[in-house]
């Protein structure tokens, strides 16, 4: 029980990092979006109003990268929590009752919530 | 009910949880990046079409200015060659020989039928032997005076009635040129057959 409760946790960990990488590439990727738009607002225009309005929709751009940076937070949260039933998992590692309290408290975490 | 899952299946639905969860987080983010660009796509659009009627009503509005310009300058040409040769009728019907003189270029083409290429000194020897022959000699202008503005030399049609005495009368045209500076280069009288 134990060992398999480790996969599990080690598992999770893995699947939060990569989601979090993902995120972290998304962000960037919106932001630096936004700053192409803003800059070519001011270089590649000449009217001021439109410059203005490019200039403004890059920012509003970057500021979308809100949206996937909440998620970032979010898996790191994840991990945290993850490593913390890593510990007791470990803690716990002869108590086999404990063991099959975790894997339940892991099931309701992941797809009962 | 929590169903007991072995490891394998239990990575795999947590798996399927977190892509799913993913990809809802991927999907909303790029929708509102993708309308976002379509809304500053529009409103570029927008202004720049809106600067372009902008600038096409500045120029209709100068094109507009510059012909009301040309026809006010048109206008006030006529209006001043249409008071000389008001002032001109003037001074023949009040026969002043000398202050006539003062409208006329130094050399006159042509002056009624006889005289071509003369000085205006000429001219004022002549209207005033003429003068001193026919005391009553007078001019109506019965029809608006008509201005004819030439690049090549302006010119005035004058319609009335040619009188030399109380009973000899005689409907007539007179053409009066005029050169770069204003001055009558040209006068003919023709009659009026109608």
């Amino acid at each position: 029980m134990y060992d398999a409760n480790l996969k599990i946790v080690d598992q999770l960990i893995q699947l939060q990092r990569s989601s979090l990488r993902l995120y972290i590439y998304y962000t960037i990727g919106i932001i630096v979006l936004g700053i192409l738009l803003a800059t070519s607002g001011q270089l590649f225009f000449e009217n001021t109003t439109v410059k203005t309005i490019i200039s403004s929709g890059g920012t509003i751009i970057t500021s979308f990268s809100g949206f996937s940076f909440k998620e970032f937070l979010n898996k790191k949260e994840n991990i945290n929590l993850y490593n913390a039933f890593k510990s007791n998992i470990e803690i716990y590692k002869e108590d086999s009752k404990r063991q099959e309290q975790f894997e339940t408290s892991l099931q309701n975490y992941l797809f009962k919530k | 009910m929590l169903q007991n899952l072995d490891p394998e299946d239990f990575i795999k639905k947590a798996k399927q949880i977190e892509i799913k969860k993913r990809r809802r987080t991927l999907i909303v983010t790029s929708v509102i990046i993708f309308l976002a660009i379509l809304f500053l796509l529009y409103t570029v659009l927008s202004v720049n079409k809106s600067n372009s009627e902008k600038e096409k009503a500045i120029k209709d509005n100068k094109s507009l200015t510059e012909i009301k310009d040309s026809a006010y300058k048109a206008i006030s040409k006529q209006d001043s060659l249409i008071s000389i040769v008001t002032k001109y009728f003037g001074f023949r019907n009040e026969h002043k020989a000398d202050s006539a003189e003062s409208l006329y270029a130094d050399t006159v083409i042509s002056y009624f039928k006889n005289l071509k290429n003369i000085s205006k000194t000429t001219i004022t020897a002549s209207d005033k032997q003429y003068w001193a022959k026919y005391k009553a000699d007078n001019f109506f202008i019965t029809d608006p005076i008509q201005v004819i503005l030439n690049p090549g030399g302006n010119r005035a049609i004058v319609k009335g009635r040619q009188c030399f005495d109380e009973k000899k009368c005689f409907d007539e045209f007179v053409e009066i040129h005029f050169d770069a500076n204003n001055k009558i280069n040209y006068v003919r009288a023709f009659f009026d057959k109608n």
